[in-house]
């Protein structure tokens, strides 16, 4: 559940920062187009008022004049709280009237177009203009200028208006679209809470696949789902199974040690009553050794799923695992030995769990022990050829006819007095680590288990 | 000899006792953790069996607490579990030997054996198995009565093998104990070292295995 809410808030998330960036970069181009258009109209009245103080303009004899129209600074005093600033001046910068002190640029030159700029002026923000007339008569000639300003206030409150409003509404069509985010993703969305909500109501024994028409983009989650059920529908038969096998073998197990006991107990005879103790022993340690190998067989198997393998040197492994696997077989006449190929300085690494090697080598040491007769000779055998490493556990018992190599692999399915388990926990160890299991005749006469296991990272130092 | 028993399953706690009582053994039964680590704090014992998973306090916490103490008895782990990894905790936590359930009685009476012979191999000047008495004092070791003429060398090498029974020793441990760092001694001074011990230890009871490759391992024959 966290991760599905957390996919749509992250889709939410990037979309809302998306939508910031834009109403962001909106907003500052809004903001210098709102700032031209209030100048822009502003500046007419500017103009307008300026064109009218220039018309009235003339040569009189005393020089340039002006009788300025009182209407023309009406006309930009309209905006209320703004103060208006005027001075007209001859080319020569003497002032004919207004303010002397207005600032004028250092370049400029007088020019009949306008000229707009801004600037700070008695504290305050101020826009002025300048535009000058080319005065000609009665011997003078020359350009007498206008200049006209007016604080900001007016022009910036109405850039700020049209801001804030083309904003709102930029923040409204925000937030309809991020609505619309929301409903598209939780649209596209709704296949995944389907299958979730299947697999949630399910009942733990269904394994049925997942009945969703998926979009594209879930076919093959959806696919890894239903593959995933099989998986654990085929490990649960086989656990089952297993299950099963382990029930039958069990009860038989001690149901003949439950017999041998009772017959043992009804003997009136001692000396055939001794006889059945005897077989009653020897059947209660059949069931031992069932009853470990059937345990030792489980933890191979769930190791398998919950332990993960290590790089490790696969002779040393061995090595460190037979110390203590022996002591169960000092009683026992048998010749030992472990032998390596490799150069003790070009160690190959394998994937290992080296509970899995030491299970799988006493099961092969008790076969041998157990099939063949004293004296035992073991030979284990450790040789590298590049890509693979082999461990080879020959023995000198009576061997395996080489068309019961497959079947002698399967679990319960022992040739002769045996749990029929051990060569099966093998194959398990084998299979965990993804090597080869062959079988074979020995050069000591008995059986011969090579597994072949796959080298990783090369050789190393 | 004196043992404790920490074994709360009474089935099994019965016939253990039966079976090592035959053996000439005391045996003290507790099943209880809690009250069996009072006990181990009062008493001294020659060898401990003790279960895992016990009413109180686990065998682990038990056995933790008595090497604490720097209590030394030899402790023989009973586990249920066939889960190895447990066993690798016992043994590195202080525990000597581990037996898995269901236990083979004979099994666990030869471990017993192994554990108090260990023992007072380590603690007393005197080691007897069968038919061997070494006298670790004065180095001389006999079978049947008989002086096994032993040489210094070899004195010191039987008593690195009964003071480890049952466990694998590479050469190159055995090189490490008996030679000095400047006498660098070849392989095969070592193994010509054991062959000439076990040739001469040969009617005892004490048996040197060689395993091809690895090393030897040193056990008392049964009977």
């Amino acid at each position: 559940m966290a991760v599905q809410h957390s996919l749509r808030q992250r889709l939410l998330v990037s979309m809302a920062a998306g939508f910031a960036i834009i109403l962001v970069s909106i907003a500052i181009g809004i903001w210098s187009y709102a700032r031209d258009a209030a100048n822009h109209s502003y500046d007419r009245l500017l103009s307008g008022a300026a064109f009218a103080i220039l018309e009235r303009t003339l040569v009189t004899p005393n020089g340039p004049g002006v009788e300025i129209p009182y209407s023309a600074l009406e006309m930009i005093g309209l905006a209320e709280s703004d103060r208006v600033f005027y001075r007209i001046f001859a080319a020569d910068g003497t002032t004919l009237t207004g303010s002397e002190s207005l600032p004028v640029p250092d370049q400029y030159r007088p020019t009949d177009q306008p000229v707009f700029f801004d600037t700070r002026y008695s504290g305050e923000d101020v826009r002025f203009l300048l535009q000058g007339r080319f005065l000609a008569g009665a011997g003078y000639g020359d350009w007498v200028v206008v200049q006209i300003g007016q604080t900001r206030i007016a022009r910036d409150a109405f850039a700020r208006e049209m801001m804030i409003n083309a904003i709102a509404l930029l923040l409204f069509v925000t937030v309809i679209g991020l609505g619309f985010v929301w409903f598209g993703i939780n649209r596209a969305l709704s296949p995944l809470i389907g299958i979730e909500r299947q697999l949630r109501h399910r009942e733990p024994t269904d394994f049925s696949q997942i009945l969703i028409t998926p979009p594209r983009e879930v076919a093959s989650l959806t696919r890894s789902i239903n593959g995933l059920i099989l998986r654990h529908k085929k490990s649960l038969d086989n656990a089952q199974a297993f299950i099963a096998d382990v029930a039958h073998q069990t009860r038989t197990s001690l149901g003949a040690l439950h017999g041998l006991l009772e017959s043992a107990s009804r003997q009136p005879d001692a000396e055939q009553r001794q006889v059945r103790i005897a077989q009653a022993e020897e059947q209660a340690e059949r069931t031992i050794r069932l009853t470990n190998q059937l345990l030792s067989h489980a933890m191979i198997i769930h190791r398998a799923d919950n332990t993960p393998l290590e790089r490790k040197v696969l002779i040393d492994v061995i090595r460190a695992v037979f110390g203590d696997i022996i002591r169960d077989y000092l009683k026992y006449d048998t010749d030992f030995s472990i032998e390596s190929d490799g150069e003790p300085d070009t160690h190959t690494y394998v994937m290992l769990d080296e509970i899995g090697i030491r299970e799988a080598l006493r099961n092969l040491i008790d076969n041998a022990i157990k099939h063949g007769a004293a004296p035992h000779k073991i030979d284990i055998v450790v040789r590298s050829s590049g890509s693979h490493c082999h461990l080879i556990v020959d023995d000198n018992g009576p061997g395996i006819e080489g068309a019961k190599h497959a079947s002698v692999l399967q679990r319960f399915s022992s040739l002769s007095t045996g749990t029929g388990l051990g060569l099966a926990i093998v194959k398990a160890v084998a299979d965990r680590h993804g090597a080869d299991l062959n079988l074979a005749q020995s050069p000591n006469g008995g059986l011969r288990v090579e597994m072949v296991f796959p080298v990783v990272g090369g050789a190393e130092e | 000899m004196r043992i404790l028993l920490i074994e709360d399953n009474e089935t099994l706690a019965e016939t253990i006792t039966d079976r090592l009582t035959a053996d000439g053994h005391a045996i003290d039964c507790e099943r209880d953790g809690e009250l069996a680590n009072d006990l181990l704090r009062h008493k001294q014992f020659d060898l401990v069996l003790m279960d895992i998973n016990l009413p109180g306090r686990s065998g682990f916490e038990i056995l933790r607490s008595m090497r604490a103490r720097g209590d030394t008895t030899p402790v023989l782990i009973l586990t249920a579990r066939s889960e190895i990894d447990d066993r690798l905790i016992g043994l590195d936590g202080g525990a000597d030997d581990y037996i898995v359930k269901p236990v083979d009685l004979r099994e666990l009476a030869a471990r017993c054996r192994v554990l108090i012979r260990r023992r007072t191999g380590a603690a007393s000047n005197e080691f007897r198995a069968g038919n061997l008495v070494f006298d670790r004092a004065a180095k001389i070791a006999t079978i049947d009565g008989r002086d096994v003429e032993l040489r210094n060398r070899e004195v010191q090498l039987l008593e690195i093998f009964i003071g480890n029974l049952q466990r694998v020793l590479t050469k190159e441990d055995l090189a490490d104990k008996v030679y000095s760092f400047d006498e660098a001694p070849s392989m095969n001074a070592v193994e010509q070292m054991v062959t000439r011990l076990r040739k001469k230890l040969s009617g005892g009871p004490i048996i040197l295995k060689t395993i091809r490759g690895l090393g030897y391992i040193a056990h008392i024959a049964e009977e």
